[in-house]
């Protein structure tokens, strides 16, 4: 009982010096890793994190999509669920490893996990996933990615982002006309960020090396384009 | 001494002489802080930067949402212990964020920071302290270059402190001096969010560390090539202007902002009471390759805080009595300086003693830039050369350079087979 009541007490205290906090956005489209998720329409996202005081972290991430994907049922709502722990080490930087599930409603054979490692500074972050299944195929994934955030004046950010999917193709759904199966795809993100008291504005250009690149998921090509976010914190 | 050093030092007394009539600076309108004494500084921990899917997130203290988490944290502090929050910064080199808040007049500030220090929400607290600089402004006194003292001429043929960040955290300088214009390569203001006016203090102290070289005006500075860092966290009173104060927030601000930008050499002209948040970010500046040199005051064991910490160079000026072993001493007296309204005029005290020894560090790593505390230590270990009986001898400025060369650093003319070799010219 004594254990039980000292790890009660600890949770406790724990609670007591964790971080809740969140995030609503809405979105002109939303691109996932380039690749435009909602059909190049508006979407709504909320997030919330849980940051333990000792570096564990857990959140949960939703945003409506428009996937119609061939010869699979279609989906209108993506979560994505995600824990892992961070530490930030003497020299600033800090360092991370966890995993993420993203389910899809309506259409679970898109459901697919990863695990990731990544470092971050306050203006840099790095980081690689890798995925055994990758949006529900028998295809193994591995994602790379680099964020830069810089300022330019007090409440004006200059963020780039550049990504690198290494992707074996393997159609479980046979041959997909007028897709080719494509190994590597690069994004990019180049985008001007306004900051004011809780609320967040972006405006970037986003752009993907192969349109079709995952016409297997969600049933449309994704051109290149601008992207509006406003986004709230609490 | 040649002909042209005797002409050039026979210009700066005339320059100096005809600016000394109005070497007394104009009143400067510096904002006065907040009741300071009443306000405490509550930590809050700043989670590592990880993983957040949500849409255009990227990373960054400003514009993580966990800001607002945070915020709403300290308004729920504030109002269980009555208090009012007057302001905040990330400090991540601390994995903190800093609240300042202000507790009204009837309520004791010892029991209340003991009572918050055991809320599981805050990682620290403690009251704000106040320093002031270690300096007086005396525009007449009699003319003695150090520049002579130090041989700055031959130094400066082996390192100028190119490439050497140094953080002059201090009142406010005028960047536009014409011996300081274009050498301050960051300027910020940690005091308030209005431009700052140029101040005696932190103008005089970046012109003895940093003045431009050979353009015929003015001063030399000690590392004459050094990228200058102006972070103003003092500002002066305008009854004093020789009397800047500085809080706990305001250096803990500029202190972030240099270690974030990379300084390697941060020059701390004050001194306070002992400041547990500032010592925190002194061990991480000092952790990431910075050497810090602080003014010594004198009147406290050791020189006071900062100069007393471990890791951190204490510097006085030459004429104070009874400097304790552990403090350097560099020349203090009649050391000619810029100051605001593109003047210059001469200043004397343990400030400047401290921003001579902060160009010479700056030297020293231009030399050999991986260099600790440590070693710059027992390269600036002196010599008493005075005989009998002893007395602390001022820091040798040629023998450190000559031990960080490995070779002749001053006069090797007369040096049988030792010459310095070049760095830069």
């Amino acid at each position: 009982m004594r254990g039980v009541a000292a790890l009660l007490l600890c949770a406790g205290a724990s609670g007591a010096a964790a971080q809740l906090s969140g995030t609503l956005s809405a979105v002109t489209d939303y691109r996932y890793r380039g690749v435009t998720f909602s059909d190049r329409r508006p979407a709504a996202q909320a997030g919330f994190t849980y940051d333990d005081p000792i570096g564990w972290y857990a959140g949960a991430f939703g945003s409506t999509v428009r996937l119609t994907p061939p010869r699979a049922s279609s989906s209108n709502f993506q979560t994505i669920a995600y824990a892992g722990y961070a530490i930030r080490l003497a020299s600033g930087v800090s360092l991370e490893a966890g995993g993420d599930y993203s389910a899809f409603a309506g259409a679970s054979d898109l459901n697919y996990g990863e695990v990731f490692v990544g470092g971050a500074t306050e203006n840099l972050n790095a980081r690689i996933y890798y995925s055994p299944r990758y949006f529900g195929t028998t295809s193994k994934a591995a994602y790379g990615e680099i964020n830069v955030a810089q300022p330019l004046i007090d409440s004006l950010r200059l963020h780039l982002h550049l990504g690198f999917l290494r992707y074996r193709y393997e159609n479980r759904y046979g041959y997909l006309y007028g897709v080719t199966p494509v190994k590597n795809v690069i994004d990019g993100r180049i985008g001007l960020r306004a900051d004011l008291d809780m609320f967040q504005f972006e405006l970037a250009w986003v752009g993907v090396s192969n349109h079709s690149a995952a016409y297997f998921i969600t049933g449309r090509n994704t051109p290149n384009g601008v992207v509006a976010t406003l986004s709230v914190s609490f | 001494m040649t002909i042209l050093a005797a002409w050039r030092r026979a210009l700066l007394v005339l320059a100096l002489l005809a600016v000394s009539s109005i070497a007394r600076t104009q009143g400067v309108e510096a904002p006065e802080p907040s009741a300071t004494t009443r306000e405490v500084l509550v930590m809050l921990r700043l989670p590592p930067l990880h993983f957040r899917p949500d849409a255009g997130y990227i990373g960054g203290y400003s514009t993580q949402s966990g800001s607002a988490a945070r915020q709403r944290i300290a308004e729920d502090l504030a109002t269980r212990f009555k208090l009012r929050i007057v302001n905040n910064w990330p400090m991540p080199a601390l994995g903190v964020v800093c609240f300042v808040m202000e507790a009204p007049e009837d309520l004791p500030l010892q029991p209340l920071i003991e009572r918050m220090s055991n809320d599981a929400r805050v990682e620290s607290v403690q009251a704000m302290n106040l320093f002031r600089v270690l300096a007086h402004d005396d525009p007449l006194y009699r003319l003695q270059p150090t520049a002579g003292l130090w041989h700055l001429d031959e130094l400066h043929r082996v390192a100028t402190g190119r490439n050497v960040r140094v953080a002059a955290i201090d009142s406010a300088v005028e960047v536009d001096h014409p011996d300081l214009r274009g050498r301050i390569v960051l300027a910020r203001n940690f005091v308030d969010a209005r431009d700052a006016v140029a101040e005696v203090h932190g103008t005089a102290v970046a012109g003895i560390i940093g003045a431009r070289a050979d353009n015929s005006v003015g001063i030399v500075g000690v590392a004459p090539d050094a990228e200058l860092m102006a972070l103003r966290a003092c500002w002066e009173r305008p009854a004093d202007e020789s009397a800047a104060v500085c809080s706990s927030f305001t250096l803990a601000k500029a202190l972030q902002f240099a270690i974030d930008n990379g300084a390697k050499v941060i020059n701390l002209s004050l001194g306070g009471p002992h400041d547990r948040l500032v010592e925190r970010l002194l061990a991480v500046a000092v952790s990431r390759g910075a050497i810090v040199v602080a003014a010594a005051d004198t009147r406290f064991a050791k020189g006071g805080f900062p100069a007393s910490l471990r890791d951190v160079l204490a510097v006085a000026a030459d004429d104070v009595q009874d400097a304790a072993e552990t403090i350097y001493l560099a020349p203090g007296r009649d050391i000619p300086t810029t100051l605001p309204g593109s003047r210059w005029g001469f200043v004397r005290g343990s400030s400047y003693a401290a921003a001579q020894m902060a160009g010479l560090v700056a030297l020293l790593v231009d030399l050999a830039p991986d260099q600790s505390t440590q070693q710059i230590r027992e390269t600036l270990s002196t010599s008493d050369r005075s005989g009998t009986p002893p007395r602390r001898a001022i820091v040798d400025a040629c023998a450190a350079v000559a031990r960080t060369v490995g070779a002749c650093a001053c006069g090797c003319r007369f040096a049988r087979g030792v010459t310095a070799t070049p760095v830069h010219y």
